[in-house]
């Protein structure tokens, strides 16, 4: 960091300098108020600073029409001292007003933000600790709307306080000051602001369903475009652009209609809030301009009438908006609460050593898996052996699934994560580079290299863009193939190198070259531990030390792959399908 | 006090470096470039060049907008005329101020500006939606135009989101701000030159405050597009890691990731912050100086007013009506500022989207292919130069032979399938169809003779019978049904609700993988290539199914040249020819029979597989 004058230059504090937070706290979810309230309490500071600046800054922009017919009543009675003191006034007024502005700014975006992160904190937090069952109790959509749109919704509340207390501040300030001052205009002006915005209330719902409407048209139309993007090989490879133009334009049409629509409503808005608060300050002038001809009134109070008239459309504008706002943020506080609540499904015990070494043991369909076999499970019916699958790794009834004698449900869940290592069908690559793939937790015999030689994964990082382990992946693996993402994922497994290991096909995308290569490595690199594979594919059947036949989710045959291929019918037409 | 959170480790390679501190300089490029480095970006002076056409293109709209928009602004500057006036007679012979006519006429010219508001506003809206419609109608048509090979570079992400997010970005710019900032532009002249009229003098005493605003304003101008982009690009980023969490959950618990995923997602809040508080900072160095530059005028106005009040140059309605003038430049002053900040946020995705259009057109060597045979003439071909994934490949297919490719992962199979349908042009060596160079023919003459399917299938969203004819929009029910039968696929389609006009894709019926994949071969079949490289094109389909599909396919394609690069090895049992591909050169080429007598790795690979050992 640079010195200037002994002085150190360095970034600005700003009112949210604290977060992310280490640990963003428990929320309380027993209601909407009491859920708003505990965000709002852990951050009062922020919120009551905010206030302070916003009212003044608000008061000072009041104020302003008055010191200007002050100035001009002085110019009018040749008071050239008042004249400067007016203008000075002016001066500092409008300077404080923009500072307390800019510090006003500071703490409502603060407000915000701090809302914001604890919410996503607190929201990644329970997606991260729900894990698995996460998928299963909500979906993805409804996950990513509430922390995209509800979050911000919640957030903005918070944004709107300081200003929401400065405008009604202001607005009453303002109010009191023209009533004692002039009955009359004041009592016109104080009743004419808000009958004006109830004459621009029946234009605000139509011009929000249009406005929806567009956005609807406007989202098919982008809808319409990515999927033409999305699928752009295809049309390239065969044909088939004009089509998809054609349709583009006739919706990009339909867009620009809805949108004209809209613009039209939007503009006799405008031309509305044109007039009527034109209409009132003629008003203030015609009877304001009758009490000065009358003697009873000045002409700079007549001038900072006319201003005060003019200003107060703007705390209403602030109170209109932040009507809406605080409806849809309570909707959305809703919507947060729900997704808090959720519980996960299975209740794990305190037990956190399970003995590896003991039989694992599937009570409902009877299958036993000895410690250190290689077994291999072929099955009729591919949904129920992702099932199975499931069941050996503690996902789905782990009640019902025993280590030894003890249901997995006795042990911590972690424990189990530990000792089983269940690789579903279709296993997720998550972004970031190769070497990220392999930072999991891991037993350490392995290093990355041997686990990528075992799923004869090395020739993926030539394909991919930038050096070894650096390589960039991006989200759900899109980049790689689907033979490519298994390859890497039943890597990532075996480096993590887990006391007992199930994998659900772990080859189906692989072509029949690559699968040798892997069968005849997969059995060395676990190194005696178990491991439970479900194929159908001859290559790695033949490597195993046993072999068991499903049918229709029960065991019926068991043996070596050469003796199965001999004695059951079955099991031929399973793996070998009609060669 | 706690350790801050670390960030960098957390982050994929892609996200925004952070913001530049204080004291550093700031760089023209915050690292956006970087992160789209795979598609042009039009450079500035490009942008320029093609906003000036789009604007005097349509320049009789501008014309028309600014127009009545003179008139909207002259009415709006009669009421503080009226009223100043009014003020000045008040305080000199009040018993002769006409109140109701000056009202009167103050209420005329309030109705007038208000019928040509609304009407400046329809037109100006009718105008920036016109020009929006045609700019991303325009990009569609370019991007559904681009060479294959382009998009295969590209990925489909980058132009996904050039498509949905920098259109979006630019509807603002182009619908809002070009007319919205030629009003604010006819409005404050006006009011300047109603200045002038009223008191010359009061011109200099307003502009005061404008070197003020201009400095500062230009300062922030120069940092905030991209700022503003890249703190967008981070919250996204924050997003894209809870979907992953969300989607992923069953990995992550398997992987125990959990806190790994928190302390991610708490990287990418802490980035985003870091940019809020950058944009912050602008922010906090702008505004004031705006807002001095508001006010100080005020203040000079009343100032320099009584002066010249007391040499009796000027009266209180002249000073009156400046100052009102004065108020009311503030509303287009602060519209044109912030948009013109909305047009330089624009821009940026202005240059992304001309940037389709700088794409390097690919070589083209027109000619008309004689004949349909296949020829490769040591072909070499390399994604990264001295890394060649195929070495030296030379054969030659005839017309009407079904050939298979295997090999191992990684051996250049796949890139083989590409050069052969003319996606790309080998490195070094020829391949050519029917004697032309197959790599160089304009694309749409390339698919008629040679057509690609790989196991990346996508079901656009439309009817089923609109899925199946790209290629031939003109194709009867009868060509669509027999083309549907050829791939297996007339039971399911004839059991969905609405038959071919079913409605498909994202937001309509869900077809399975499995059924994707026999669409993607059913097109196939209705654009009726010479030859067809399929990639795996039925991966997805069990062995039994597969092998049922290839030979109702292969009975339909009688006489077609099929060369497919094989996942299974039954396929290749059923070619004509098998070429096994290793290490990116061809080490045996022949039938089953051939290879399997020849005893080499193809034999070996079947007997381990068949058991046969």
């Amino acid at each position: 960091m640079e010195t200037i004058f002994g002085l150190r230059r360095r970034d600005p504090r700003t009112p949210f300098d604290h977060v992310p937070f280490h640990d963003p706290g428990k929320p309380n979810i027993s209601s909407v108020p009491a859920f708003l309230f505990w965000i709002g309490k852990s951050q009062w500071w922020i919120i009551l600073t905010g206030t302070f600046f916003g009212i003044i800054a608000f008061s000072c922009l009041a104020l302003m029409p008055g010191f200007l017919g002050r100035g001009i009543q002085a110019i009018n009675d040749h008071d050239q001292a008042a004249v400067n003191k007016w203008a000075l006034i002016i001066v500092i007024i409008g300077t404080l007003q923009s500072l307390a502005g800019v510090m006003r700014h500071r703490r409502a975006l603060g407000g915000w933000i701090v809302a914001a992160t604890r919410l996503q904190q607190i929201i990644t937090r329970k997606a991260a600790s729900l894990g698995a069952d996460l998928p299963r109790l909500v979906s993805t959509g409804e996950v990513v709307s509430v922390n995209s749109n509800d979050v911000e919704r919640v957030a903005r509340a918070f944004d709107l306080i300081p200003r929401l207390t400065g405008a009604i501040i202001s607005f009453v300030f303002v109010s009191v000051m023209l009533i004692s001052a002039s009955p009359t205009i004041g009592w016109l002006v104080v009743l004419g602001v808000p009958l004006m915005s109830l004459g621009i209330a029946p234009v605000i719902k139509p011009l929000q369903t249009r406005e929806a409407f567009q956005r609807k048209k406007l989202s098919d139309a982008s809808n319409l475009a990515a999927d033409t993007v999305a699928g752009l090989r295809v049309l390239r490879g065969i044909g088939g652009e004009e089509t998809f133009i054609a349709r583009f334009k006739l919706a990009s049409q339909e867009v620009r209609a809805a949108a004209v629509r809209t613009a039209r409503m939007r503009s006799f808005l405008e031309g509305l809030q044109v007039i009527l608060p034109g209409a009132l300050v003629l008003g203030v002038i015609y009877i304001g301009g009758n009490m000065v001809a009358a003697g009873d009134l000045k002409i700079g109070a007549l001038l900072s009438f006319y201003g005060y008239s003019a200003f107060l459309v703007l705390p209403l504008k602030v109170l209109t908006e932040s009507a809406q706002r605080i409806t849809s943020a309570t909707v959305s506080a809703r919507r947060v609460i729900n997704l808090l609540a959720i519980e996960s499904i299975n209740r794990w015990g305190n037990n956190e050593s399970p003995d590896t070494r003991a039989i694992l043991r599937d009570g409902i369909s009877g299958l036993e898996i000895m410690p250190n076999e290689f077994l291999a499970i072929v099955s009729d019916n591919p949904l129920l052996a992702d099932e199975l699958c499931d069941r050996l790794g503690g996902y789905i009834n782990a009640d019902q699934v025993y280590l030894g004698n003890l249901p997995l449900t006795t042990f911590s869940r972690d424990s189990i994560r530990t000792a089983i290592s269940s690789q579903e069908k279709d296993p997720a690559i998550l972004s970031g580079t190769i070497g990220s793939i392999f930072t999991v937790p891991h037993s350490g015999r392995l290093t990355i290299d041997d686990a990528m030689q075992a799923a004869s994964a090395q020739d993926i990082l030539d394909s991919l863009e930038g050096e070894g382990m650096s390589a960039e992946v991006v989200e759900r693996g899109r980049t790689l193939s689907g033979g490519q993402r298994q390859r890497l994922s039943l890597a990532r497994t075996l480096f993590v190198d887990a006391p007992i290991i199930v994998l659900d096909d772990p080859t189906s995308a692989v072509d029949s070259h690559t699968e040798a290569r892997i069968a005849s490595r997969l059995m060395d690199i676990r190194n005696g531990q178990t491991t439970v594979v479900f194929t159908n594919s001859p290559l790695i059947l033949d490597k195993a030390n046993r072999v068991v036949l499903m049918v229709n989710g029960r065991k019926i045959d068991e043996g070596a792959h050469t003796q199965l291929l001999k004695t059951s019918q079955t099991y031929r037409e399973l793996v070998t399908r009609g060669a | 006090m706690k350790g801050k959170i670390a960030t960098d480790q957390y982050l994929p390679p892609s996200a925004f470096p952070s913001p530049p501190k204080r004291s550093q300089r700031v760089p023209k490029d915050f690292g956006l470039g970087r992160a789209s480095s795979r598609l042009p970006i039009a450079k500035a002076s490009t942008v320029n060049r093609e906003m000036y056409t789009l604007v005097m293109k349509h320049r009789r709209g501008f014309y028309v907008v600014a127009a009545l928009q003179l008139i909207t602004a002259g009415c709006a500057l009669v009421s503080p005329r009226v009223f100043g006036n009014l003020l000045g007679t008040l305080s000199s012979d009040p018993k002769h101020a006409h109140i109701l006519q000056a009202v009167l006429i103050a209420g005329s010219a309030l109705v007038v500006q208000t019928i040509f508001a609304y009407w400046t506003r329809v037109k100006a809206s009718i105008l920036g939606e016109f020009v929006l419609s045609s700019l991303r109608e325009r990009f569609l048509e370019r991007v559904v135009e681009l060479p294959p090979n382009v998009v295969e570079r590209a990925g489909s992400g980058e132009l996904l989101s050039r498509t949905t997010t920098d259109i979006d970005h630019i509807q603002w710019a182009v619908r809002d701000a070009v007319p919205i900032i030629t009003i604010c532009l006819v409005s404050l002249t006006s009011i300047l030159v109603a200045i002038g009229f009223t008191a010359p003098i009061f011109i200099a005493a307003v502009l005061i405050g404008m070197p003020l605003i201009f400095v500062a304003t230009r300062r922030y101008l120069r940092r905030s597009p991209q700022a503003y982009r890249t703190e967008a690009s981070s919250y996204a980023l924050m997003n894209s890691i809870l979907v992953e969490t969300a989607e992923s959950g069953r990995t992550i618990e398997s992987l125990r990731l959990g806190d790994d995923r928190v302390e991610r997602s708490d990287a990418a809040l802490a980035r985003w912050i870091e940019w809020e508080r950058y944009t912050l900072r602008l922010r906090c160095q702008w505004f004031p100086f705006v807002e001095a530059g508001y006010i100080f005028p005020l203040a000079v106005v009343l100032l320099v007013g009584s002066h010249f009040f007391n040499l009796g140059t000027l009266t209180i309605a002249q000073i009156t009506t400046c100052l009102l003038y004065s108020q009311m430049m503030i509303d287009p002053l602060e519209g044109l500022l912030w948009w013109i900040d909305e047009l330089q946020g624009g821009k940026a995705s202005l240059s992304r989207l001309l940037g389709i259009h700088e794409v390097d057109e690919r070589e083209i060597k027109d000619s008309d292919p004689v004949g349909f045979e296949v020829k490769g003439e040591d072909i070499h071909y390399g994604y990264k130069s001295g890394r060649d994934v195929l070495k030296g490949i030379s054969f030659l297919v005839e017309p009407g032979t079904r050939v298979a490719i295997v090999g191992p992962s990684g051996a250049g199979k796949s890139t083989l399938g590409k050069l052969l349908a003319g996606i790309q042009a080998p490195g070094s060596g020829t391949l050519t169809v029917g004697q032309s160079e197959i790599g160089y023919l304009p694309v749409e003459k390339a698919r008629r003779h040679v057509a690609l399917v790989t196991q990346e299938h996508h079901i656009f969203v439309g009817t089923l019978a609109e899925n199946v004819t790209l290629a031939r929009p003109s194709a009867t029910a009868e060509e669509i049904w027999g083309a549907l039968i050829a791939v297996d696929a007339e039971v399911w389609a004839k059991e969905l609700p609405e038959g071919l006009d079913t409605l498909v894709g994202t937001g309509g019926t869900k077809l399975l993988a499995t059924q994707s994949q026999q669409i993607a071969l059913a097109r196939l079949v209705l654009a009726d290539p010479h030859t067809l490289i399929l990639d795996e094109a039925t991966s997805l389909l069990d062995q039994r199914a597969a092998r049922h599909l290839e030979s109702s396919l292969s009975k339909v394609l009688e006489g077609r040249t099929v060369i497919a690069i094989a996942h299974r090895l039954q396929t290749a049992h059923d070619a004509d020819i098998i070429a096994v591909i290793e290490d990116g050169k061809i080490t045996e080429w022949g039938s089953h029979q051939e290879l399997m007598s020849a005893d080499g790795a193809y034999a070996q690979l079947w007997k381990s597989w068949r058991d046969e050992t």
